[in-house]
């Protein structure tokens, strides 16, 4: 199969051909129809994600058609239409067992601790444990988007951070988690503030249901401006971007009983 | 957070001071896409919209190499693989 390889940490990837993946016995071998380009799989070509053994494909948000299915599979055939969660649990462990698959003590995850999705097929292992069928009007591409970064906000938004009706949600950084989360936000009924450095990407994020905007290049003090549009403080303060100046500036936006959520 | 973002100072007196909470997450259990699954099937989130740029695996070298710099608007996705 053709499939994006590093050999190096930080030096060009190539397209090369390799051999197919073979399925584990309680895994499956997916067709790659989609997989999607995420910050994470830059930190794990710069070397900055320990696990990771050379020579790598990389690739976590993958969407795509089961072609071959282990002995011990029986929730999946070939043909299935599927994506998966970047964290893969083994469905043995305490953190498994409590429902908290997200958080395996042995988690794989494909393109960091084992070839990924950029590629033409990609296997996954415990199968039955962690693949999700696609509804058959979902779009590929679609599918492929949500594997990280959308069902990373939803779990923060949503079983995380709670996030009811009427309340105020700030989200600093407008990338595919920011987005994602002030979706997710609206439609859970709270009111949320877009914070990033584009006039661009705050103008999209209103299009998808942020009730208000912050140029953090041209506001001068981003924390004043949240309490000043919330009247006192947001509920929920999520960080989308990651970087030191989001969670100093982010925490003391919050109200009294807020919850602080981040992501990444 | 990876790289030199992984240890950011966290303002511990706030957290305490307001009671705050500083929660994680890490993508979501397979048994947990239901209830999302469900709104987007109804129309209530509609993730086909964050889908940005559709490049092929020829090209995806090159795009890993860029991400460490700002994306545009919305979620690239690698739709080619011929």
């Amino acid at each position: 199969m053709k499939a994006v390889v590093f050999e190096k940490f930080g030096e060009a990837p190539t397209i090369q051909t390799v051999p197919d993946p073979k399925p584990a016995a309680d895994g499956v071998v997916i067709k790659v129809e989609a997989t999607g380009l995420c910050r994470s799989d830059w930190h794990g070509w710069m070397g900055h994600d320990e696990g990771i053994t050379l020579p790598h494909v990389p690739g976590h948000e993958l969407a795509g058609v089961v072609v071959a299915a282990g002995k011990q599979v029986s929730r999946w055939k070939a043909g299935d239409r599927v994506t998966v969660p970047f964290a893969v649990g083994c469905g043995r462990c305490f953190e498994c067992n409590s429902g908290n698959h997200q958080v395996c003590e042995h988690q794989s995850q494909p393109g960091f601790t084992g070839w990924g999705s950029f590629a033409e097929y990609v296997g996954i292992e415990h199968a039955d444990t962690n693949l999700v069928r696609l509804p058959d009007e979902m779009e590929f591409a679609t599918a492929a988007s949500l594997g990280c970064r959308f069902v990373t906000s939803f779990r923060a938004i949503v079983d995380q951070g709670r996030v009811t009706p009427g309340e105020w949600v700030a989200v600093h950084g407008c990338g595919g988690v920011g987005l994602s989360a002030i979706m997710i936000a609206s439609a859970m009924g709270a009111n949320v503030i877009a914070i990033d450095l584009t006039d661009e990407k705050l103008e999209f994020a209103k299009k998808i249901g942020a009730v208000a905007t912050i140029n953090a290049s041209t506001t001068p003090n981003v924390v004043k401006a949240v309490k000043q549009i919330t009247n006192g403080g947001a509920h929920m303060s999520m960080d989308a971007l990651g970087h030191p100046t989001t969670v100093s500036t982010r925490s003391p936006t919050c109200a009294g009983a807020g919850a602080t959520s981040r992501s990444d | 957070m990876l790289g030199e973002h992984a240890r950011p100072q966290v303002p511990m007196d706030k957290v305490i001071a307001f009671e705050l909470e500083i929660l994680g997450s890490h993508g979501m259990q397979a048994y947990r896409y239901s209830a999302m699954m469900e709104m987007i099937r109804t129309g209530k989130l509609k993730p086909e919209l964050l889908v940005g740029k559709r490049i092929s695996l020829e090209d995806a070298p090159a795009a890993l190499m860029a991400m460490g710099g700002f994306e545009g608007i919305g979620i690239g996705v690698v739709t080619r693989f011929q």
